[in-house]
């Protein structure tokens, strides 16, 4: 491939991600900002407050998280930082990887809990909160489901099922991206969860894994396949 | 004067801060989550203004912008949205959009105004 050819790649890749990013980052600045701007007016102590706290607080973490999956993806892409191998339970680092902010949205594992595999912690943990971040933006405003997710495990690799009951949230592009399209999908992917999205396929591949979104009716699943042992 | 402001917006909480927000100023407000309760909000009784989102489920920003234009509507329709590129911008506007605000550019301060400009 001609050097021109990789520029122009890398600098299409690069644009797209820029588009996504600040989508991404600006939702949760927009309800930290405009939450700062109501406290204001509302009584100090009052409910209402603590629900614009609240929002402050689940908004920061929201953005801590993506930056630090965007800075981790970058350095793993780089190969500045090896993945560090240790035994890992699938369960247990679902369970980890709900952020506290987000406790009113409840998690039902389905499948094997001992179901295990050699990996990363800090990668796995930040894929998962990725994913997870992401199918709870997608109810958002929406009556609260929890997140159902099916463990399943096979000769050499495990999966991750999430079923977020909600609709994707649609994105035209013109012309459509190639950032936007993914296996099993019909529809152009974007949004409050595009970024997310992305960042965990992204952070799977670099496990050696990787990630599918299929969208059903009104509902969609987003499975993440790692491999079992480090290749 | 009160007038009726329609929002379109599929963050719940951001779409009842700008609701409470046109509140103080003495507006009623009336809030859709998505692009087709939008229309159906729109069709049902037509709103002073339209705020409205891009990125929303089931039908989108576009698509009740396509709405608006097929059924000739004039109320005012203000885009609210965090994403910034300019064919977005561009095609909003050639749909009958008349402004284009980025949300996370803003406060509550800076949205009076401009609701009021269009009032």
């Amino acid at each position: 491939m001609s050097n021109e050819r990789k520029s122009l790649i890398a600098s299409t890749g690069l644009r797209q991600f820029m588009f996504l990013a600040s989508h991404g980052l600006r939702n949760p600045l927009t309800a930290i900002r405009w939450s700062c701007g109501r406290l204001e007016k509302v009584e100090e102590h009052s409910e209402e407050a603590r629900v614009y706290l609240e929002e402050i607080a689940k908004n920061t973490t929201r953005l801590t998280r993506i930056l630090g999956a965007i800075f981790l993806l970058s350095h793993l892409q780089d190969q500045l930082q090896p993945l560090k191998y240790e035994h890992l339970v699938l369960h247990d680092m679902l369970k980890k990887s709900l952020p506290k902010e987000e406790s009113d949205k409840s998690i039902l594992i389905d499948g094997d809990r001992t179901l295990a595999l050699e990996s990363d912690a800090e990668v796995l943990h930040s894929l998962f909160s990725c994913i997870l971040m992401g199918c709870i933006v997608a109810f958002n405003g929406y009556e609260p489901k929890p997140i159902r997710v099916q463990l399943q495990g096979q000769s050499d690799t495990v999966s991750a099922t999430f079923l977020a009951e909600a609709p994707l949230q649609l994105l035209r592009t013109t012309p459509p991206e190639k950032l936007h399209t993914w296996q099993g999908a019909n529809q152009l992917v974007g949004g409050t969860t595009g970024l997310l999205l992305t960042l965990s396929r992204d952070l799977a591949i670099a496990m050696g894994g990787y990630l599918k979104l299929q969208e059903g009716d009104h509902s969609f699943t987003v499975s993440v396949t790692l491999p079992k042992t480090r290749s | 004067m009160s007038h009726t402001i329609l929002i379109a917006e599929d963050d719940k909480f951001l779409a009842e801060t700008i609701a409470a927000s046109l509140q103080d100023h003495g507006q009623e407000t009336r809030i859709a989550l998505n692009g087709e309760y939008a229309i159906e909000a729109m069709d049902l009784q037509q709103p002073a203004i339209l705020l409205l989102d891009l990125l929303m489920p089931v039908v989108d920003g576009h698509g009740v912008l396509k709405h608006y234009k097929e059924k000739g509507y004039t109320f005012p329709v203000i885009m609210l949205s965090n994403l910034s590129d300019d064919v977005n911008k561009e095609s909003c506007k050639e749909m009958g959009a008349k402004d284009y605000f980025i949300k996370s550019d803003m406060d509550e301060d800076d949205l009076w105004p401009i609701v009021e400009k269009y009032l």
